[in-house]
């Protein structure tokens, strides 16, 4: 499924291997704010108020 | 498909008892299991020297993507779970350990800079039971030496726990010096503030308390369980028991107290276990509200991978630079 993904992106293949790069780093970065978010539920750090 | 010969397969030593359910069953000779043909496949006899393909009746194209599909979706969402558990109780440790080592070289230059001479050597004589005798204790009198907070968000003093090892190192008891009952025990950088943003670079100062050391409730908020956990192992602390805060003017040593002698709302289905802590809503900020002498409250998430409510440890100023001072200079 991922080689299929990779061949649908446009351009030659340094162009795609960019985008893929830039594509899954957006991925991780949004991947990271949902955790942070899910993980105030464990522990928001034991502030008051 | 591989092709299965059966005649290879050889006879199984398996009773027949005629009831193998599902399909359809042949006669056999007397310690044969007979083979079950699925419903919908051809029925191609029981002559062992036949070769059976052992396929299994086709699927409709619309059931095998959905299977694939449902089958694909359960190992991302269990790799991603796996994912979040990691990151939650290691990945946040590794970024808080860079920020610790950060914030531990930025007070000791913080500390160069604004002291004019080393600070005087301190002793204490400790219990066999970790805990502090107060009895010998004789804290300076004389005016309140105060000192400015550093910025939002910057190192501000070193919390250290003797009763709290690491690696499993023995705690020193006896007349021992403050440097050496430092030795071994949990010790974190605090940082000022008590956002989200700077608790995940270690324990945080509430802004809106007095700096530890000075006269008034000086509070710590702390992760219990992300972010390096810093006040993970706060419910092992009982009432005696030392905790010593370093900022610029000076090490402040605080011992824990029973909760129910400093606070009057606290009962005893609030108190932990050790003695030495309670638990409250979030929303009962009088834990931070100002008390008179010298206090250290420390406040973090209970129970352990929930921040539904917290626990709360009160420790009373009672040695350094202002310990004999906080006393006639009050607090609240």
């Amino acid at each position: 499924m991922l080689k299929r993904l990779f061949r649908a992106l446009p351009g030659p293949l340094p162009v795609r291997l960019l985008v893929a790069v830039v594509i899954v780093a957006a991925l991780l970065v949004a991947l990271v704010v949902v955790f942070e978010a899910l993980g105030r539920f464990l522990d928001d750090g034991g502030v008051m108020g | 498909m591989p092709q299965v010969d059966v005649a290879e397969i050889g006879e199984s030593t398996a009773p027949y008892d005629g009831d193998e359910g599902g399909g359809e069953e042949h006669e056999y000779e007397p310690g044969h299991r007979p083979w079950t043909v699925p419903p919908g496949v051809p029925d191609r006899g029981c002559d062992p020297d036949e070769t059976w393909t052992g396929t299994l009746p086709p699927m409709g194209g619309m059931t095998v993507r959905v299977v694939r599909g449902t089958g694909w979706t359960l190992i991302w969402l269990g790799l991603l779970s796996l994912a979040f558990v990691a990151y939650q109780l290691w990945g946040t440790g590794l970024l808080t350990g860079v920020e610790q080592t950060a914030g531990s070289a930025s007070l000791e230059r913080r500390f160069g800079d604004l002291r004019e001479e080393p600070l005087p050597a301190l002793a204490l004589s400790i219990d066999a039971d970790g805990s502090v005798d107060e009895s010998v204790l004789t804290p300076r009198n004389g005016p309140v030496i105060s000192e400015s907070a550093p910025a939002q968000g910057e190192a501000l003093a070193v919390i250290t726990f003797p009763t709290l090892r690491r690696g499993g190192s023995p705690m020193p008891t006896g007349d021992v010096e403050l440097e050496d009952l430092l030795v071994g025990a949990e010790r974190h950088v605090v940082w000022s503030g008590e956002d989200l943003r700077t608790l995940r670079k270690g324990p945080g100062h509430y802004l809106d308390t007095p700096l530890p050391g000075q006269p008034g409730n000086a509070s710590i908020a702390g992760h219990r369980t992300t972010y390096g956990a810093p006040f993970n192992r706060l419910g092992e602390l009982r009432p005696g028991d030392p905790i010593v805060v370093e900022t610029t003017i000076g090490r402040h040593v605080y011992v824990v107290r029973d909760p129910r002698t400093v606070h009057d709302r606290v009962d005893d289905g609030q108190v932990g276990q050790t003695g030495g802590w309670f638990v409250v809503p979030p929303s009962a900020t009088w834990v931070v509200g100002d008390l008179r002498g010298g206090w250290l409250t420390l406040t973090t998430c209970h129970p352990l991978f929930s921040s539904r409510q917290r626990l709360i440890v009160v420790a009373e100023l009672v040695e350094g630079p202002n310990a004999g001072a906080v006393e006639t200079a009050g607090g609240g």
